[in-house]
């Protein structure tokens, strides 16, 4: 996983504000429902591509493209069956490729935003700072934890404690305690460590929380929202078949 | 005028009997630069708490007497009132990042203060400029190194424009090039007039900065030192007192570890040839190669480099978990596989935490050990010679950081392995522990295992090992036996700025 998050600079063209995105991403939900067709999933994967290259996203472009043309090549693979268990994988495909655009909103609201910005955002349309900050955190550690279990791993192959699906099966339980008992141990002791942290970094004060850039709605962001909104209502049409 | 005011404090940590202070008196001028030290758990970090309002504000337990900072008496002041006054760096660099990019990691806590943009724009640019790490501005914190991420938390303390500076073992992650210039930064910080109050076990580095040494033990300051009296305490002293070395000019292998009896000892033959490992196009490793036979001098062999060198990859070829490699591994002149080499061969990695498995000491000896012959009679043996009889059916959790160290130590003193790896044995160690860890690993070796230590701790390289073997660039840069003559070389090469950083 690419962790950086870039800082992004408003006076860009293409900064959006993240108000804008969280706007956008309740949009793409509501659309994955009304989509039926797979000409409209390829559509709405189309249009989170052209987001995504407008966010300046390419490696993100990329893994989009392949995830949702092997899918969709494996689904008209698969559709030549018509029962049997390549039938159930062909169905199982199929609801994976349905939820293609959802990577998209993915990247978009993981690599296009940094953990400030988010907080920003989530304090102007007023959720308390007791969520916003766990949130923040929280999307800090997703890739702390994917480092941890690997060092985990590690020891326990050195101590021969294999780690595999057939220790797995055999011994669920136990293999559950080898991982999470240090896992939770590393746990207990970075939060408490992170909050110190917080708090000698004056988290504590109320009020309005600064902003490293100036947080206000753009020409850009009404153009960007106008797009969404108009793509939306195209697509819903074309789903309920007036436009063809 | 005294910024900091401490009179007849007593604390105890909620929940636990023992004070973690006893009748504390510190008055700290402004500008001064004040160095806490001692054992693990002496309460110096208690005692940085106490400054950066932390106790009572974050750590609850019962406090009586007075703090002050500023003239204003800390548990009436609010936490973030504090934060603009006492910036604070805590140890471990990996758990006090926020975001993930260095500018807006340097900006949380402005934010936090709620000032405005064009103010925490300035202030961001003001710290990277004035700390002098314009190359680390725009950065993912993932893709620094140690020292790096430490100079970022000072940084970000920095850019709230604090007037004291509280710092708890900063360097105890930190290779000997990144700590000198961390001594360089507190440096600057010193001469513009700053505050500044240190724990710390590695003192060597301060020696030149520091106005007074407070020497704590089981919660009280017990010595007081200026750097030229403590630069004059004899090494027994410094010893008695579990202090590390004060002054790295002037130390010392010890010589009953040179006198020892060698022919009780049957270590494995070991030789590595061609070691090679590509990351994507780019040689980590390139043809490594070396050999510990009979007719070497048995010893310790020290693997030195600097921070992403790729020793610890290498140590991982070497016992089999990183498969992806190339050459060869001949144990007693004969080649293993993979597996065959788990088993010959233990790894002891740096951080205890993941380690530590079970919910006993003596369990956690058991575990993945079941085909030691004796195990019941091996792991007394251990126990008692690591000093951990008393712990047995203790939760390794409870144990403090050195106790933890021993109990890895001692799970790869019961393995039947004849080959031991360690990685980093005694980061964020004091003196005490970091010479009871080389006694552990000399007494160990003398018992006929061959052992190689991963490490950047000059003490303890001196201390312990007997060969180093220096990586540079991919491979063995140079391979020296370690004595008297050749203690100043293994210094210059800890020193070396490597230029891939």
């Amino acid at each position: 996983m690419n962790q950086e998050l870039i800082v992004t600079n408003p006076s860009n063209i293409n900064y959006i504000d993240p108000r804008v995105k969280l706007i956008h991403t309740l949009i793409a939900g509501i659309l994955l429902f009304v989509v039926r067709s797979n000409e409209g999933v390829l559509l709405n994967v189309a249009f989170m591509i052209v987001v995504l290259v407008f966010l300046g996203l390419y490696g993100c472009v990329l893994r989009l493209i392949t995830y949702t043309g092997v899918l969709f090549l494996l689904t008209k693979f698969l559709s030549y069956f018509t029962d049997g268990p390549a039938a159930l994988i062909g169905v199982t495909v199929y609801i994976f490729l349905k939820f293609a655009p959802v990577l998209g909103i993915y990247y978009m609201m993981t690599k296009s935003i940094s953990a400030s910005e988010l907080v920003n955002a989530l304090e102007r349309i007023r959720l308390p700072r007791s969520i916003t900050i766990t949130l923040a955190v929280t999307l800090r550690f997703m890739p702390t934890i994917g480092q941890e279990m690997k060092i985990i791993r590690d020891s326990m192959k050195i101590r021969n404690i294999p780690f595999n699906l057939w220790s797995v099966l055999k011994a669920p339980i136990m293999m559950m305690e080898f991982v999470l008992v240090p896992l939770m141990m590393r746990f207990v002791k970075v939060a408490e460590e992170l909050a110190a942290a917080a708090v000698v970094r004056g988290i504590e004060k109320s009020g309005r929380r600064g902003s490293m850039f100036d947080v206000r709605f753009r020409k850009q962001d009404f153009i960007y929202l106008l797009i969404v909104i108009l793509y939306a209502i195209f697509l819903y049409n074309f789903e309920m078949g007036v436009i063809i | 005028m005294n910024v900091i005011e401490i009179s007849n404090v007593n604390f105890t940590y909620q929940g636990t009997k023992d004070s973690g202070l006893k009748n504390i008196n510190l008055k700290v001028k402004k500008g001064e630069f004040v160095l806490l030290t001692g054992r693990s758990g002496c309460g110096k970090t208690t005692l940085t708490r106490l400054i950066n309002g932390l106790i009572p504000h974050f750590f609850s337990g019962e406090l009586t007497g007075k703090v002050a900072v500023d003239g204003t008496e800390v548990h009436q002041s609010f936490t973030y009132e504090l934060a603009e006054k006492v910036g604070s760096v805590f140890q471990d660099p990996r758990s006090q990042f926020f975001t993930t990019n260095t500018i807006s990691e340097v900006a949380f806590g402005c934010e936090n203060l709620g000032l405005s943009s064009a103010e925490i724009n300035q202030r961001i640019s003001d710290a990277f400029s004035t700390l002098q790490i314009e190359n680390l501005k725009n950065r993912s914190i993932f893709s620094l190194s140690s020292g790096e991420k430490q100079k970022i938390a000072l940084a970000s303390t920095y850019a709230m424009r604090p007037s004291i500076y509280v710092l708890d073992e900063p360097s105890a992650n930190l290779d000997i090039h990144a700590t000198k210039r961390l001594g360089e930064l507190l440096k600057s910080l010193k001469e513009q007039g700053y505050t500044i109050i240190v724990s710390e076990h590695r003192l060597y580095y301060l020696m030149e900065l520091v106005d007074r040494i407070l020497y704590m033990k089981d919660g009280e300051i017990i010595d007081e030192w200026t750097s030229e009296q403590a630069l004059a305490l004899s090494d027994h002293e410094i010893v008695k007192r579990g202090l590390r070395a004060f002054s790295l000019n002037n130390l010392k292998q010890i010589e009953e570890r040179l006198e020892q009896p060698f022919e009780s000892m049957n270590p494995p033959e070991f030789i590595a040839k061609d070691i090679s490992v590509t990351f994507s196009g780019h040689h980590l490793l390139n043809q490594v190669g070396f050999s510990v036979t009979k007719q070497d001098i048995q010893c310790i062999i020290g693997i030195t480099g600097a921070n992403g060198v790729g020793k610890t990859t290498l140590i991982k070829c070497l016992c089999g978990l990183f498969k992806k490699r190339f050459g060869t591994i001949k144990i007693n002149k004969k080649v293993l596989s993979n597996r065959k080499r788990s088993d010959e061969m233990y790894f002891v990695m740096q951080d205890t935490d993941y380690q530590l498995f079970t919910e006993s000491v003596e369990y956690e000896l058991m575990l993945g050990n079941n085909k030691v012959k004796d195990l019941n009679k091996k792991i007394d043996e251990v126990l008692n010679m690591l000093g951990l009889t008393a712990y047995r059916s203790t939760h390794p959790m409870a144990l403090s950081g050195g106790q933890k160290q021993r109990v890895t130590i001692a799970s790869a003193a019961v393995n039947s392995a004849k080959v031991l790896f360690f990685d980093e044995p005694t980061s964020g160690l004091d003196g005490k522990n970091m010479r009871s860890v080389s006694r552990i690993l000399t007494n160990l070796h003398q018992r006929g295992k061959l052992i190689f230590v991963i490490s950047h701790d000059l003490e303890f390289l001196i201390n312990t090992c007997g060969r180093i073997i220096h990586l540079q660039n991919g491979s063995v840069d140079e391979d020296f036996p370690l004595n008297s003559d050749t203690v100043s070389k293994l210094k210059s090469l800890l020193s070396y700025e490597n230029s891939n950083l």
